[in-house]
C-alpha cells in the first residue's frame, strides 16, 4: 500500500433508463391491472462500487373486485460490483491470504404484497431473497472474516397510515 | 440525498414528452471533519457555493391520460453528474472492504 493517502478523482456521473408497460387494464380503472418494469443504470466503474444495476418485475394491482386496492408483485434485481473493486479485492488477498473472496455482483428476488385493512391504511408483507450479500464480500469483523457472507432470506413488514 | 433542490420541468413536448432538469446542492453541512449532522444541527444551510449535481431526464408515455382504454407506457431516460468530488468528502473509498488501523 502507498502512504495511506487515497488518490481522489474528480466528478461522477450515471446514466439510467426506465420502462413501464402495462399488459393489462380492468376495464374502467386507470389503476388497476397488469403491468411490468425495468430499469437499468450506470456509471464510472473507476469511481462507483456498483457500476451496472438493473432490476424488473411484475405488479398485480387490484385485480380482485372485492379488494380493489391491494397489489402484489415481484421483481429481480442484480448489482454488478465493479471491475476497480474486484481489482482492490485481488490487492488485498496479497496482504491477508488468497482466500479473500473477490466480490462479483450481488442479485435479489423480491416478493411484495399490499393490503388494504381499510381506506386509508396499508400493511405490506416483503420477502427478500439476497444472493451474494453486498456482492460477495466478507465482513472482516464477524465470526468467519475472509469468508463471503452467505445468501440472505429477509422478512419485512411495513404500514402505512394516512389520515 | 440532503442538500436543496431546484427544478425545472420543462413540460410536455408534443404532446407526450417531458424533459426535466433539476439541480441538487451538495452536503448540507458542507465539507469539513466529523459527523456532518453535529456540523450542520438545524438543517437550514442552503449552500451554493459547492459544485452542484445535475440531472437531467427525458420521459415519453403513451397512453396515459385518464381514462384512455389503451394499455399505457412510459420510457424515461436520464442520467446525471457532479464536476467535484464532493461527495466523496469522506476521502475514504466506499469500495475499501477493510479498515486497517
Amino acid at each position: 500500500l502507498s502512504g495511506g493517502v487515497p488518490a481522489s478523482l474528480s466528478g461522477n456521473f450515471g446514466v439510467y433508463s426506465v420502462i413501464e408497460q402495462k399488459l393489462l387494464r380492468v376495464a374502467n380503472s386507470d389503476d388497476r391491472g397488469v403491468g411490468i418494469f425495468t430499469r437499468i443504470s450506470s456509471s464510472q466503474s473507476d469511481r462507483n462500487l456498483i457500476d451496472l444495476y438493473a432490476d424488473g418485475g411484475v405488479e398485480f394491482v387490484g385485480l380482485s373486485d372485492r379488494r380493489p386496492n391491494d397489489k402484489f408483485g415481484l421483481a429481480i434485481g442484480y448489482a454488478h460490483v465493479s471491475s476497480r473493486a474486484r481489482a482492490l479485492d485481488i490487492d488485498f488477498q496479497q496482504f491477508v491470504g488468497a482466500g479473500w473472496p473477490t466480490r462479483s455482483f450481488e442479485a435479489l428476488a423480491t416478493a411484495v404484497y399490499q393490503y388494504e385493512v381499510r381506506a386509508g391504511w396499508t400493511l405490506q408483507p416483503n420477502f427478500q431473497y439476497f444472493v451474494h450479500p453486498g456482492g460477495g464480500a466478507t465482513n472482516p469483523l464477524g465470526p468467519n472474516p475472509g469468508r463471503p457472507s452467505k445468501d440472505a432470506a429477509v422478512l419485512g413488514l411495513r404500514t402505512v397510515l394516512k389520515f | 440525498l440532503k442538500g436543496s433542490v431546484i427544478s425545472w420541468s420543462a413540460g410536455e413536448i408534443g404532446g407526450a414528452s417531458t424533459v426535466t432538469i433539476a439541480e441538487l446542492i451538495g452536503e448540507a453541512a458542507g465539507p469539513g471533519p466529523n459527523d456532518p449532522q453535529q456540523r450542520h444541527r438545524y438543517g437550514i444551510n442552503f449552500r451554493i457555493n459547492d459544485p452542484p449535481l445535475v440531472l437531467g431526464e427525458l420521459q415519453y408515455a403513451w397512453n396515459n391520460k385518464k381514462g384512455d382504454s389503451n394499455l399505457a407506457g412510459t420510457f424515461k431516460v436520464g442520467g446525471g453528474g457532479i464536476s467535484e468530488a464532493s461527495m466523496i468528502s469522506a476521502s475514504r473509498s466506499e469500495a475499501f472492504p477493510l479498515q486497517i488501523h
